[in-house]
């Protein structure tokens, strides 16, 4: 945790980028469970963007796609210990 | 002509061969309609994240086809609603890109089956 007054590193923060817009990923298959393993925590939830930094254009499509795959059963809703 | 998906799961208490004629009935239910046959994808039995009907594993399958009329989606729901062996169904829409991926990964560029692990998502830049 960086105090208030603490110089911060600059080198370590590196800036986030949104993985889909650099290797130019434009659909996001739902029946795929292994790329979108990528995007949910240990309990199956989806992470925030400000953990993946993906823009909210492709959030919009992981979580779309993520609630699919729950639907058909290929994710959990919830799990305890997922990966 | 308006591309469609359709993921749905059987009940695993059918035998191999039961669960690949309710498929073909589906199917015929499309071709009656005059509807075009894209892709067909038999995944066999496969366990399921969560139990559905207090079942824990269930037969997948996938229909990929074009139509003109979308009537016939509420036709194909109703059948899917009405036969008590499919578990669950997902008809999506597909978009152009979806149809690039799809076309892409029935030539296997994604060299995967269903049961390995697909090649690395980063490379398969479209």
């Amino acid at each position: 945790m960086t105090l208030m007054n603490e110089p911060i590193k600059r080198a370590e923060i590196k800036p986030k980028y949104c993985r889909f817009k650099k290797s130019g990923i434009k659909y996001i298959d739902y029946k795929d469970p292994d790329f979108l393993l990528k995007f949910i925590n240990e309990q199956g939830k989806i992470l925030p963007r400000r953990l993946t930094g993906t823009s909210w254009k492709y959030q919009k499509k992981v979580s779309q796609a993520v609630k699919r795959a729950r639907h058909i059963a290929i994710l959990p809703y919830l799990a305890d210990q997922m990966k | 002509m308006k591309n469609y998906e359709t993921v749905f799961i059987l009940n695993p208490v059918l035998s191999e061969d039961q669960a690949k004629d309710t498929v073909e009935k589906f199917v015929k239910v499309l071709t009656k309609a005059k509807a075009e046959i894209v892709n067909k994808e038999f995944w066999g039995l496969k366990k399921m994240a969560y139990e559905i009907q207090n079942k824990s594993t269930g037969f997948y399958n996938l229909i990929e086809f074009a139509t003109e009329n979308t009537g016939i989606i509420l036709t194909l729901e109703t059948e899917f609603r009405r036969d008590e062996s499919v578990m669950r169904f997902l008809t999506t829409a597909l978009d152009k890109h979806a149809v690039a991926y799809n076309a892409r990964r029935k030539k296997g560029e994604f060299n995967r089956t269903k049961k390995t692990a697909p090649k690395k998502r980063e490379e398969a830049a479209v």
